[in-house]
């Protein structure tokens, strides 16, 4: 009582309330990290009002939450601190660790029958693989270092666990913005591309039939996977992981004989990858090594890669036509599909199709380039990887 | 009798293992004037030669000779004068740890201790250092100074390159040589032949490796090349075309094989062919498989909406079996039989 009518405990309160104001939040807020915060937002609200890629954009605007809610240095809370679990957790994308599973989950989830039944749409999905390179250019242009570049440009393959492991191992310090901008992109699909193929194309082109795809056996579905490896692999080596994880996810789906294994990785495997990756993703943008002008071009470059590859992918399909025959030529508007974003930029040749013509129906045709494009995309950041890491 | 034998081969063989391990050690760099440079266990500054151990296991080169050939004295065969230091053995400091380094200080006197030698290389010309066998005649380094060259203080001379390719880097002869190269004409046929030459050292490395320039990064390398990135782009993007269109073509041939099997099988069983150009509808429509899909998705996303509101009761008949019995359960509790 003594104590306290002296001040001694009442001064023992308040330096202890002083010292927990110091490690909350609102002591150590910046305005980069309230920008942030925003973001977050705008990444959930695009996820759960619009449905625009929920399954990531909500995991990574939660991550920039809880990336951004501000802290004092030491605690080992970070995804930067050694020690915090948000750092452990966030060692499968700094290792590029997670990236090669969700392709074996990818590998299980997706019915490669439409590429099969029309080989030649895969020419298509090597086309659209031009906006990496584009974009690569303009990033040396900017002044970024090739790694950088390189790391930028694989934007252009609208793959986000292919950017994600590409970044990872070419520019780690930039694989957030790397990685937010490929899935923002992906998401923006339905305003990046529309524009670009009605620019590109005549009405006529877009009234295009397509043969109807032809059955697939199994024997073809099996023997994919397996050639698939083999040929692409033998030539680019560096993209094993990606590939090689793909490939064993789709066999295992295909063959029949795996079915559990299948639907482990097609399902849970790839969710809690999903959950992992999104999270730690968007936990890395701390607003002090995300907010920098390099993250803006990165933006900004990535949109650019996205329109090249989008036009090349059109472009390229405009050019094939010409030597096709008649009744064999390519509606120009699956030529978008040619970047990844499975299914998205294949919902788009669908949804632009229907639109010219009320029965042409595109998807099934627009899903060989759209998983070439997987496939090519994975080849580009092999090479890339090859040259430059 | 036999353990004898095996302990003899044993024996053998750690010498055989023993010599080869001399045969990694390399002269490294070699300082001639040390004004600045590093100080002996005495404070003061020598000349030194460093030892590298190149191979991957512990070598002693205590036994060995540490040796200099002068450029302007001359022995009684008329060979220029070559003068040796004898490595002192049973000193643990004479081992050298695998890829690890040794300074040998040359003071000239031969009284300070094993990394001593007892001559200098400052005060005479020398042209060449030498690490000979234990036998005093086979030659395991050479270490020969350019014609004409000058010594400048602090800075030395050393091997690039052999830290990495390891260890064969000693010239071979044909016998027919060995027998016609005597005295320097040997000396200076293994130096001339050596894969790697002295050269200037940008910098010294005394206990350390000589690899010390700084390595431009790949990707640097490769920017400065190709600095538009037009390059790059035009041979990633062959690369990509060729693995697609080779998926492509591989998957044609099997398309073909496939649909002329398949044909014949339905021609076969007497039916027209079901696929490819020749079957008669083509195939399915865009509405037929429009229509296929939207039934597939009704069919699994509402397949559960009726079922969710409807409680069914089954009756399961349970037939009787000595397994399921009550009666013969383990949770029957024992009957106590008084007697």
């Amino acid at each position: 009582m003594t104590m306290f009518l002296n001040g001694g405990f009442g001064a023992f309160i308040g330096q202890n309330l002083q010292e927990l104001w110091g490690i909350t939040g609102f002591a150590n807020v910046t305005w980069g990290h309230l920008v942030m915060i925003v973001v977050g937002l705008f990444f959930l609200y695009l996820g759960i009002k619009h449905k625009m890629e929920p399954m990531l954009l909500v995991p990574i605007g939660f991550g920039i939450l809880i990336g951004n809610i501000p802290f004092a240095d030491g605690m080992e809370i970070g995804v930067y601190e050694e020690g915090s679990v948000l750092n452990y957790l966030y060692f499968g994308v700094k290792n590029g660790l997670y990236p090669p599973l969700i392709f074996l989950g990818i590998g299980a989830m997706t019915d490669f029958s439409a590429l099969i039944s029309n080989p030649k749409l895969m020419t298509i999905g090597a086309a659209a693989q031009f906006g990496i390179f584009g974009a690569y250019m303009i990033a040396l242009a900017c002044g970024f270092t090739a790694a950088e570049a390189g790391a930028i440009g694989i934007i252009g393959g609208a793959d986000g666990p292919t950017a994600i492991f590409l970044s990872s191992r070419l520019a780690p310090d930039m694989m957030g913005a790397i990685a937010i901008a490929a899935y923002s992109y992906m998401a923006l699909v339905p305003v990046l591309q529309p524009w670009v193929m009605k620019l590109c194309t005549t009405k006529k082109e877009r009234l295009i039939r397509m043969r109807p795809p032809r059955p697939i056996s199994k024997s073809e579905k099996i023997m994919f996977p397996i050639i698939g490896l083999l040929l692409t692999c033998f030539l680019v080596p560096s993209g094993l992981p990606l590939l090689g994880m793909l490939f064993l996810g789709n066999l295992l789906k295909e063959s029949g004989v795996t079915k559990r294994l299948a639907t482990t990785a097609g399902g849970p495997l790839i969710d809690i990858v999903t959950i992992l990756i999104g999270l730690t993703v968007g936990a890395s943008t701390q607003a002090t090594t995300f907010l920098t002008e390099k993250s803006l071009l990165v933006f900004v470059i990535g949109a650019t890669s996205f329109i090249i590859a989008t036009f090349a992918g059109v472009l390229f399909v405009k050019f094939l036509n010409l030597f096709l025959k008649k009744g064999n030529k390519i509606n120009p508007l699956i030529g978008n599909a040619g970047v990844s974003a499975v299914p998205h930029a294949a919902r788009i040749s669908q949804e632009m199709g229907l639109k010219y013509d009320k029965s042409n129906y595109l998807l099934m045709h627009a899903m060989g380039p759209n998983l070439a494009g997987v496939i090519g995309s994975a080849v580009a950041a092999g090479i890339m990887l090859g040259f430059l890491g | 009798m036999r353990k004898f034998c095996l302990l003899i081969v044993a024996a053998l063989c750690a010498l055989g293992a023993s010599a080869q391990g001399v045969l990694n050690m390399r002269i490294n760099e070699v300082l001639v004037l040390n004004e600045n440079d590093v100080v002996d266990d005495y404070g003061v500054r020598e000349s030194w030669v460093e030892l590298f151990n190149t191979g991957y296991e512990r070598v002693d080169v205590g036994g060995c000779y540490l040796g200099v050939r002068y450029a302007d004295r001359y022995d009684a065969e008329g060979n220029k004068l070559i003068r040796k230091y004898y490595i002192p053995r049973n000193n643990p400091a004479t081992s050298i740890e695998p890829l690890g380094y040794r300074l040998f200080f040359c003071e000239g006197t031969d009284t300070k201790g094993t990394f001593y030698t007892n001559f200098t290389l400052s005060d005479e010309a020398v042209d060449m250092v030498i690490l000979y066998n234990a036998n005093g005649k086979d030659i395991i380094s050479v270490f020969k100074f350019p014609e004409g060259y000058t010594p400048v203080p602090d800075v030395a001379w050393g091997i690039l390159g052999h830290e990495e390719i390891e260890s064969k880097v000693f010239p071979e002869f044909t016998r027919a040589e060995r027998r016609a190269l005597r005295g320097d004409a040997y000396l200076d046929t293994i130096a001339q032949r050596l894969k790697y030459q002295p050269q200037e050292m940008g910098k010294n490395t005394p206990l350390a490796t000589n690899e010390v320039n700084e390595e431009v990064p790949r990707h640097e390398q490769f920017r400065q090349k190709d600095a538009t990135g037009g390059v790059m782009a035009v041979t990633a993007m062959g690369v990509v075309f060729l693995a697609l269109v080779t998926i492509f073509l591989v998957f044609k041939l099997i398309g073909m094989i496939m649909v002329r099997r398949t044909n014949r099988k339905s021609a076969r069983e007497g039916g027209e062919p079901v696929v490819g150009k020749q079957a008669r509808d083509g195939g399915y429509t865009g509405e037929e498989i429009a229509a296929i899909a939207l039934a597939l998705r009704l069919y699994q996303e509402e397949l559960h909406v009726h079922e969710s509101t409807v409680i069914t009761i089954n009756h399961v008949n349970r037939m009787y079996s000595p397994w399921n019995s009550k009666i013969h359960g383990i949770t029957e509790l024992p009957s106590r039989k008084n007697r």
